[in-house]
């Protein structure tokens, strides 16, 4: 398959990283000076402070009916660079780590700071950070020692451990002048491909090609640096079925390090998307169903996120006045408890830097708190054996196996990075799709479900079709989201595809992440109707 | 509460000279656009409730930002980007989807979105236009419906004019040649200012910008107006702070408004006016902090620019007359003694500079293609106009082409080119006595001179006391001997009746302000041309108090024995 290597086509003159690290060196001085000056009497000093700094460039290209509307190329882009820190203030058994103020609805740091590119503004923008965050976390210290006081807790385990530090440097990539031509090209070629299709209101496309490194150091010897570069291809299309009811479902194909397919591969896709979507004109709406469910590897996807990734991070709450940590997993007194199908293995490899010639967005050799982390067996044979542990932890626990994740959005927590979904056993789709067929006919049930894609699982499922056990017809529905959608259908998996596919993740407002998951076959899944109503018609025609 | 701001912090300034004209009729962007716009409004005026009005907008941006700190680039992008704007009115002119529901504030923005910025994607334009109307009129219908309901549960208004009156046909096309701009050189010339903070280890925070916008507006409506009109608004702006020990935060910045390179002053200037905001920054940290008092106050010229914009211009607002909202102070004064008798105010868009000074309020159209005019607001204190958007008001049923908006608004009427003219005028050194004289008439220990202000709010609302909030920048006591002490930690606070009687006397030595003006219709670029003036008593408070200390480590260049660290 050819392929575009299109990061290595990305230099920019402005962009060019110097060869001695101006990035390291002004994180380690600015870190040098916290440690050693930085102090309120009377109050606890910096114990451990981490600097991140992360430079990136968006590169956008966007079309609608074949036509450009947008393109980096009337832009000269410049790289974005912001810069932020974690710290802990007090020592490894008094500290401010894992509390949050009943004031603050997050568990985030200080807003990431721009900086500017070159030593002295980078020490100014870090200067600026740190000071924040030193003001933040003495607050903090003292309102969780006082909210200790008062709770009586009987966990005393640490929320800060002491553990090994890591480095991992990955090269500085340089970079050169994007070839707007092809993307512009190529993003007009992508939505053109939606005109043949009669039922669409809308066809768009976008790419989005972001070259980006990042930084990290902090004060007891964590080191990293890591190619956090990704791009996109985004669709989306608008259609009002013949019921009347809007629909504009999109899907976006990510690619990290590699690069972005061939444009014949990408327009083959886009042409499957659009046909898809104008085949939705004649979709019925969805009725009330409980029965099996095929989860294609997309949805698949999404429901990994949702059921498992979700409940095996974040296992330690945080501390906090008002109510309870609803972020936190509820995988954690399950070690050894049946979480998963039987047949089923999950594993966290965040040491694997690619996999099948896919490079993995969660590769995270050292950890946001600087530890070397741990490729992790999490369930086999279905029983859930391990879990993600950051520098928090909890009783029982003696050490962080280099979990902790955060994005610019968040403190460092425990997390995922590379989720391995695996089957003992696999199947194809046609069998698959046998399988879903029988297992409807033993519960009587007149169709099944196949799912392709779920953006989100407590929204409308934009892409579902109802599999006929009669005739094997395959018919597309509307208006169907899930309901009572819990970790118990992780245990209700029949049997999986052998679709392996990796899904790259970059960073949002979760830390980048990857999950390479096949279609699975759930047993009991319950779909409700929407209670959308139909849109109002157009007054004046599309122009043609 | 509604608050209406007045900032300095924005880039830009107009400009009039080297435009060309073009042919509304023949311009392709206006044909795209008024094709696509009958092609909807002869199906859309049908429809119940039907559509009387359309208009679209559509704003194509072309941007230059650079921002550097501590002598390296943090900002240095480019961009071009289009911005339609959809104004559906559904009804009649007489009560439409615009008419002020009562207890709600959900009629001041406008469907539209991003839009291709050229003409070549005709497709995707036409498009986005089709789906925008579409989305406008639906919005518009709801809205409507919403009034017609409302209105059978609410008292009349006090004012019954109606909701619109429709602009009259224009046909206007003009260019501009884009002007281009030496980008490294910009870029070395902010890096090399920037670089000085770093010998002053007292200053916390700092930027220094160089903003370019060049735009081509297009308008076209449903009663047959094409107009194209460009704006082009450059501008340097520098801002160092500062903080008190107790946090109080000071700043300076200085302020440079162009259109081509040779309209900024040269690398030496900048660099001498840069030594002087940190001479006064410096003055201001070390500078007793002010208390409470009421007395005699000289307002410099740029601060009595932003005094008038902020404490009358918005008063005199015509939409604000209309709405039972509004606190309504000159409503009905027309013709009667509003302020001082020595004080003469107009507004003039079509100004585009003044003595060499570009104008940002600088217009020929406004936002709903109607004429810009010259208003005299006050005549020798005595109250004469309002300004008009397309919304009728009791006694001034036109517009006079003062209908503006920040793009995703709904325009209504804004200042543009503010003057304020006294019926007689003395030297600055005449005024600086008279201040004097009126501090010892007054028996006062001292007065003030407010030399800057950064900006400040007023509010209009009934709901809210009709007062407002002048924030100085630099402020000087005088004392009856004639000596000066800088001062820091002043608000300017008043009501606007009693505060406008109380103008005494005012200088020649006339500046312009250029800032931008925030309201319901958004942001959009505004200009004041006052003349210092004296007010023979004004009332002073402390400023809010920021709570957190100042940064606990010096700044790092600060401790780097090469680079300076002095103080």
């Amino acid at each position: 398959m050819k392929k575009l290597f299109i990061f290595l086509l990305l230099l920019t003159p402005a962009f060019v990283f110097a060869q001695e690290d101006v990035y390291f060196k002004a994180m380690q001085d600015e870190l040098s000076r916290t440690q050693k000056e930085l102090k309120i009497p009377d109050a606890p000093r910096p114990y451990f402070t981490s600097y991140w700094i992360k430079k990136t460039q968006t590169l956008s290209y966007e079309s609608l009916w074949g036509d450009l509307t947008f393109s980096s190329s009337d832009t000269i882009p410049f790289a974005l660079l912001v810069g932020r820190t974690h710290m802990v203030v007090g020592n490894a058994k008094e500290n401010s780590n894992g509390f949050m103020h009943n004031y603050y609805y997050f568990y985030a740091p200080n807003e990431e700071f721009k900086m500017g590119d070159g030593y002295d503004a980078l020490r100014l923008g870090l200067w600026n950070v740190t000071d924040l965050e030193y003001r933040e976390m003495i607050e903090m210290f003292f309102q969780k020692q006082a909210f200790l006081r008062q709770k009586n807790l009987t966990d005393k385990s640490p929320d800060f451990a002491p553990a090994k530090q890591g480095e991992f440097l990955a090269p500085v990539f340089p970079w050169q002048q994007p070839n707007h031509a092809y993307y512009e090209d190529l993003v007009k070629e992508l939505s053109a491909v939606a005109k043949k299709y009669p039922h669409l209101e809308e066809a768009a496309a976008n790419i989005h090609i972001v070259p980006g490194m990042m930084w990290y150091l902090n004060s007891q010897g964590g080191k990293q640096r890591l190619n956090i570069s990704w791009g996109s291809v985004t669709l989306s299309a608008q259609i009002r079925n013949k019921d009347g009811f809007k629909q504009k479902p999109s899907t976006e194909w990510v690619y990290t390090q590699g690069g972005l397919p061939s444009k014949e591969e990408l327009l083959k896709k886009a042409d499957a998307f659009y046909k898809q979507v104008n085949d939705g004109y004649d979709a019925k709406k969805a009725t009330p169903y409980v029965g099996p469910v095929l989860f294609k590897p997309a949805a698949a996807q999404e429901m990994m996120d949702v059921l498992f990734a979700a409940n095996v991070s974040n296992t330690k709450p945080l501390l906090q006045e008002k109510g309870e940590d609803l972020t936190a997993g509820g995988f954690k007194d399950k070690i050894g408890q049946r979480v998963f199908a039987k047949q089923f293995t999950v594993e966290d490899k965040p040491l694997l830097q690619e996999y099948k010639g896919v490079a993995l967005a969660g590769f995270s050799p050292v950890d946001a708190e600087g530890v070397p982390a741990e490729n992790l067996l999490l369930v086999s044979n279905g029983k859930l054996l391990d879990l993600p542990f950051s520098r928090s932890l909890t009783q029982g626990r003696k050490k962080s196996n280099g979990h902790a994740r955060a994005s610019f959005r968040q403190r460092p927590r425990a997390g995922v990075t590379n989720l391995f979904i695996t089957p003992q056993e696999t199947f194809t789709q046609q069998e698959l799709e046998q399988k879903l067929l029988d297992r409807c006919r033993e519960l009587d049930l007149e169709y099944g479900y196949i799912v392709e894609s779920m953006p989100n699982a407590t929204d409308e499922l934009p892409n579902i079709t109802r599999l006929y056990v009669k005739d094997g017809r395959k018919e597309q529905v509307y208006g169907a989201k899930l309901q009572n959608f819990t970790s118990r259908s992780l245990r209700d998996i029949l049997a999986a595809g052998d679709d392996e596919t990796i899904f790259n993740l970059p960073e949002g407002a979760d830390p980048a992440r990857s999950f390479i998951v096949p279609s699975l076959l759930v047993d009991e899944v319950e779909l409700v109707p929407t209670g959308k109503h139909p849109d109002r018609k157009p007054f004046v025609s599309r122009p043609k | 509460m509604k608050k209406l701001f007045l900032l300095f912090v924005l880039f830009v300034s107009s400009f009039a000279g080297h435009a060309a004209e073009c042919n509304a009729q023949k311009d392709p962007m206006l044909e795209i656009l008024s094709n696509e716009l009958m092609r909807n409004f002869k199906t859309l005026k049908k429809q119940k409730p039907p559509v009387y009005y359309l208009s679209y907008q559509l704003r194509v941006m072309k941007e230059l930002n650079l921002i550097a700190v501590a002598g390296d680039l943090s900002q240095n992008t480019k961009g071009i980007y289009g911005w339609l704007d959809v104004d559906a009115r559904v009804g009649s002119a007489q009560t439409d989807n615009t008419h002020e529901l009562k207890g709600f504030w959900n009629k001041y923005r406008l469907e539209g979105g991003v839009v291709p910025t050229d003409q070549k994607s005709r497709r995707a334009l036409r498009h986005l236009l089709w789906r925008s109307t579409q989305k406008a009129v639906e919005k518009a219908q709801d809205d409507y419906n919403n009034v017609v309901s409302n209105k059978q549960v609410s008292s009349a208004s006090l004012d019954p004019s109606d909701d619109f009156v429709p602009p009259q046909k224009q046909l206007f096309c003009q260019t501009h040649p884009e002007i281009t701009y030496d980008r490294q050189e910009i870029a070395n010339r902010l890096k090399e200012i920037s670089a000085l903070v770093k010998e002053y280890d007292f200053i916390d925070k700092s930027a220094f910008a160089f903003s370019l916008s060049q735009e081509d507006t297009f308008f076209v409506n449903s009663v047959g107006s094409r107009l194209r009109t460009p704006r082009i608004l450059g501008r340097y702006s520098f801002m160092i702070q500062a903080q008190t020990p107790e946090g109080m935060i000071l700043e300076r910045n200085a302020i440079y408004d162009g259109v081509k390179m040779e309209d900024f002053p040269s690398l030496e200037t900048m660099k001498e006016d840069f030594a002087l905001m940190v001479q006064e920054l410096k003055a201001l940290l070390a500078a007793p902090a002010m208390e409470p008092y009421t007395g005699p106050v000289i307002l410099k010229n740029r601060a009595s620019g932003v005094f008038f914009h902020e404490i009358l211009g918005h008063r005199l607002e015509g939409h604000r007359q209309k709405s039972d909202s509004f606190g309504q102070t000159f409503t009905n004064r027309v013709g009667k003694q509003v302020v001082s008798p020595i004080l003469n105010v107009s507004d003039n868009p079509l100004l585009s500079q003044f003595q060499g000074v570009p104008l940002r309020g600088y217009y020929l159209f406004d936002d709903e293609g109607n004429p810009a005019q010259n208003v005299t607001l006050i005549e020798k204190g005595i109250l004469k106009n309002f300004l008009m958007s397309s919304s009728p008001i009791k006694n001034f049923s036109q517009s006079n082409g003062h209908g503006r908006k920040e793009f995703g608004y709904r325009a209504v009427s804004r200042m543009g080119n503010t003057i304020i003219t006294p019926v007689k005028a003395v030297s600055y050194e005449e005024l600086e006595k008279q201040l004097l004289a009126e501090i010892k008439r007054q028996n006062k220990p001292y007065g003030l001179i407010i030399e800057d202000i950064s900006g400040g709010f007023t509010m209009t609302e009934t709901s809210a006391p009709q007062a407002f909030k002048v924030n100085p920048l630099l402020v000087y006591k005088i004392y009856p001997d004639g000596h000066k002490e800088i001062v820091r930690g002043v608000d300017l606070v008043g009501t606007p009746l009693t505060s406008f009687s109380k103008v005494i006397a005012a200088a020649d030595d006339y500046a312009v302000f250029n800032g931008s003006c925030g309201a319901e219709s958004g942001w959009v670029p505004v200009s004041a041309v006052s003349p210092s003036i004296l007010v023979s008593e004004m009332e002073v408070e402390k400023v809010h108090k920021n709570p957190s200390k100042p940064p606990i480590l010096r700044p790092p260049y600060a401790e780097s024995s090469s680079q300076g660290g002095k103080k």
